[in-house]
């Protein structure tokens, strides 16, 4: 029973916040640097988790590009007793598949580096591979032609003796021009230079390298053995990669679908999740870390500046103030800090993640649940950290407080 | 008149004993009555019970044994939030280190006074009731000066401003002019005459003759123990 009509001391939410607002004010440089720790923090936190969401961004469209549509096959012979899978028409087989883009057979040709030279004069070659790759092939590899063209099916067919080869092997050969028909030897065979290649998106291997004829190819040096990895490269549309795999067996030997093994692109979605949980998992613990660091940073700060302030506590205390209303300031006080913190933290981030972006060409990926959390993330963490120094500042004594 | 109207403050048999080991009696059997509208010095020596004392009377701290009436309540066994609403409306605490806020102007530490009232009254108008009572103690040009820029009387004055602004019932002054020199030692007596010349019940502890002097009545404590003095 209360003997008396006073009312209990009262502290609105709205004067609450308003001293809170007018202490921090106070001491601006102070206030600063306190709310610095959840600024780094939030801000770490916001720049890894936005960042890895736009690196998952940019690797899963890069799959999305290439991997999605890049079908292989390759030779699942383990012994040359079996026949060689891959028939010669079968260019003409996978491209009556739907969904097919282009499709060839490329082996690597058995025969030793110094046999490949350019013309009767020129000296001998140490570093350079023979692929025979079928005409067929250049549609799925995709390469880009700087001078001359590609041989068609019918050099393949007739087994003409005809060459592309990649601009870095023309340089290094001294072939600068293609209207003078330059040959070179392998084995002794001379080929004519049609084509010189600059890039591949699907074989860079064939940059390095001399690609001829995969007709030319049999006829000079026989169908390949189990051990060379004879593949069939097929690039497709784009999401029809599982669906043309799983018909490429019996297109290529309807009598043994199990004479070739065919590699489906991986799944893009389930490779970028995998991809960015472990980035992310790693970025948001070290994020975490930081956050850490600025709720000490505040703890520490705040709980320096209720002992500093004690008589300001005690004062407080004999016009009335309760425990209560003095805790609720301190822990208020560094809530406001770390919510301002999270504030100027989740801008700095995201101003991060555009200047990477920008610096990489990349596009930016940031969802908007982030921006909205990351603040209140800066206000859990000031108010957990109040917690200790607010109950320490409700505990002083007002009688030893004013004695100050 | 006793009769019908409550002392403003009435102690009997107050002892204060701070536990031990060894435990000190800093209060024994205090027996004190300040009619409402008194004017009264308690004078001591450091280390008498003048602390102690103050810190009963303004509700800072509670009586191991007797009985406070305030206002003709008893308040010696009230809990903190009731002790703390008492605080807040009855009592005017003026410190000798002033306590002022130092980022805030004289009229926010005189608005500071009224802000744990359990009434809450619009912002205006409490800033027009802090610069009234400013006025009243002679600081109306002094409204927006922070505490660095005041001297130590006007300091004070902010301070009793503060203190008079709840219209408290009892008006506490611990060593008003400990940190005064002797020219604004005298404006702030003046002022607490004024004070109690408007019927405000006045409490002032001190060790100075001269403060003391100011009062109606005096009673001096030693060793805990409270006399009159004439």
């Amino acid at each position: 029973m209360r003997p008396w009509a006073i009312e209990p001391s009262r502290l609105t939410l709205r004067q609450l916040i308003a001293e809170c607002a007018s202490s921090l004010v106070a001491r601006p440089g102070r206030s600063a640097l306190t709310a610095l720790g959840v600024v780094l923090g939030v801000g770490t936190f916001v720049t890894v988790v936005g960042l890895a969401n736009t690196a998952s961004g940019q690797i899963s469209s890069a799959f999305d590009a290439l991997s999605a549509t890049t079908v292989t096959a390759t030779d699942a012979r383990v012994s040359d007793s079996g026949p060689f899978p891959y028939p010669s028409d079968t260019d003409a087989r996978l491209a009556r598949l739907h969904g097919i883009v282009g499709a060839g057979t490329i082996w690597h040709l058995d025969v030793s580096p110094d046999q490949v030279g350019a013309g009767p004069t020129a000296e001998t070659l140490s570093t350079a591979d023979v692929y025979a790759v079928s005409a067929g092939a250049w549609r799925a590899v995709q390469p880009r032609v700087t001078q001359g063209r590609f041989y068609d099916a019918f050099a393949d067919r007739a087994r003409q003796r005809v060459a592309v080869i990649g601009a870095a092997l023309a340089k290094r050969l001294g072939i600068t021009t293609l209207t003078t028909q330059p040959a070179i030897t392998i084995q002794d065979v001379p080929f004519t230079v049609v084509g010189v290649i600059s890039s591949s998106v699907r074989d860079p291997e064939l940059l390095l390298s001399v690609s001829i004829p995969r007709g030319t190819a049999q006829a000079l040096w026989g169908s390949p053995g189990a051990k060379t990895a004879a593949t069939v490269v097929v690039a497709t549309r784009n999401g029809a990669a599982s669906q043309v795999a799983g018909e490429i067996p019996a297109a290529l030997d309807p009598t043994d679908e199990h004479a070739i093994s065919v590699t489906p692109p991986p799944d893009p979605r389930s490779l970028r999740d995998q991809v960015g949980n472990d980035l992310n998992a790693l970025l948001v613990v070290l994020a975490l870390i930081c956050l850490a660091v600025g709720a000490v940073g505040i703890a520490n700060t705040t709980l320096v500046g209720v002992v500093e302030r004690t008589a300001e506590i005690g004062l407080r205390r004999a016009l009335g103030a309760r425990p209560r209303h003095i805790g609720a300031q301190i822990m208020g006080e560094s809530a406001v800090l770390g919510g301002v913190g999270g504030l100027v933290g989740t801008s700095a981030g995201i101003l991060v993640i555009l200047a990477v972006s920008l610096a990489r060409h990349w596009t930016a990926v940031m969802s908007p649940q982030l921006a909205l959390l990351a603040p209140a993330i800066g206000l859990g963490v000031g108010s957990i950290a109040g917690l200790y120094p607010a109950s320490r500042a409700a505990r002083i004594e007002p009688t030893e407080a004013l004695r100050r | 008149m006793t009769t019908t109207q409550p002392a403003a403050v009435e102690l009997i048999d107050v002892e204060r004993t701070y536990p031990g080991p060894p435990p000190v009696r800093a209060l024994k059997q205090i027996d004190l009555r300040i009619p409402r509208g008194e004017y009264l010095a308690i004078i001591g020596p450091s280390g008498s019970g003048k602390s102690t004392l103050l810190n009963l009377l303004g509700l800072l701290d509670r009586p191991s044994a007797g009985t406070y009436r305030l206002a003709g309540v008893d308040v010696s066994g009230l809990a903190e939030r009731d002790r703390a609403a008492c605080r807040a409306q009855l009592i005017g605490f003026v410190f000798q280190s002033f306590h002022l806020l130092d980022q805030r102007s004289s009229l926010e530490n005189v608005m500071l006074g009224a802000l744990y009232q359990h009434r809450t009254e619009p912002t205006a108008e409490l800033a027009a009731r802090a610069a009234r009572t400013l006025t009243s103690v002679g600081l109306a040009h002094r409204l927006e000066a922070p505490p660095s820029r005041l001297s130590g009387g006007e300091r004070q004055r902010v301070a009793i401003a503060r203190a008079l602004i709840n219209h408290p019932e009892l008006l506490l002054c611990d060593e008003p002019t400990g940190n005064l020199d002797s020219g604004n030692t005298a404006t702030v007596l003046g002022l607490l005459d004024n004070v109690h010349a408007t019927g405000q019940t006045v409490v002032v502890i001190t060790h100075d003759p001269e403060v003391a002097a100011h009062a109606q009545r005096r009673v001096a404590i030693t060793d805990g123990n409270l006399t009159e003095v004439d």
